[in-house]
């Protein structure tokens, strides 16, 4: 496993609100290994307050996927914040 | 083929690349923009998308629509960027053997694209603008 004090970097991309909100559409965020998508929001909504409580409407995507808050991030993920959609 | 594209959709194209001889039915869905929502008047709508999740998700959905109706041919394309009233912002094409599955598979389609594919539109009205979520 890793050792202590070791970091992973992760690309964070906002859409729509969310992008609104963070007043920015991609940031890289730095976070102690081992993480998880939860560990990144939990990070966002210290980064970004105004996002806030706005993340519990948005979805979390790993690397194109939809991905649950315990799956593990690696050093260069994108993880996306995906507002409620509404194409079509 | 690109499924996420920004200029207007070239509707009969789609249709001739899943048209078949096999196919007794050929059904397509256009979603246009429509000049009131919620009680607004919408004077445009701009279509953002997380293009390359958009992509792959909207292949997907036409893998899952192929697995559940065996044979039949679909192509799912969204337009993004302004879109004026009237302008086709999605549009669906099944080829099938009948019209029933046709028909199903289409509204197969459509309803999950607007579940979970990432595209968001921001609705223009003569006073303002608003983001749409869900659908």
């Amino acid at each position: 496993m890793t050792s202590g004090g070791e970091t992973i970097a992760v690309s964070v991309l906002f859409f729509a609100r969310a992008r609104e909100l963070a007043g920015t559409t991609g940031a890289t965020l730095a976070l102690r290994a081992p993480a998880t998508v939860g560990d990144a929001r939990a990070a966002l909504t210290e980064t970004y307050p105004a996002l806030g409580k706005y993340l519990d409407s948005c979805r979390l995507a790993v690397d194109q996927e939809f991905s649950a808050m315990d799956r593990p991030l690696e050093d260069g993920s994108e993880l996306a914040i995906i507002p409620p959609v509404s194409g079509g | 083929m690109r499924r996420v594209v920004s200029s207007p959709i070239d509707e009969q194209a789609a249709v001739r690349r899943v048209a078949h001889t096999g196919a007794g039915a050929v059904v397509t869905f256009a979603g246009t923009v429509r000049d009131h929502n919620r009680g607004r008047t919408v004077v445009a709508i701009e279509y953002h998308a997380y293009e390359e999740m958009a992509s792959r998700e909207i292949e997907q959905i036409e893998a899952e629509a192929v697995q559940r109706w065996p044979g039949i041919e679909i192509l799912i394309l969204h337009r993004i960027g302004r879109l004026e009233l009237g302008e086709v912002c999605v549009f669906l094409v099944v080829a099938a053997a009948h019209r029933k599955e046709g028909f199903e598979a289409l509204r197969f389609a459509i309803d999950t694209l607007k579940q979970r594919v990432p595209i968001w539109k921001k609705e223009i009205y003569s006073d303002g603008v608003a983001w749409i979520e869900g659908s």
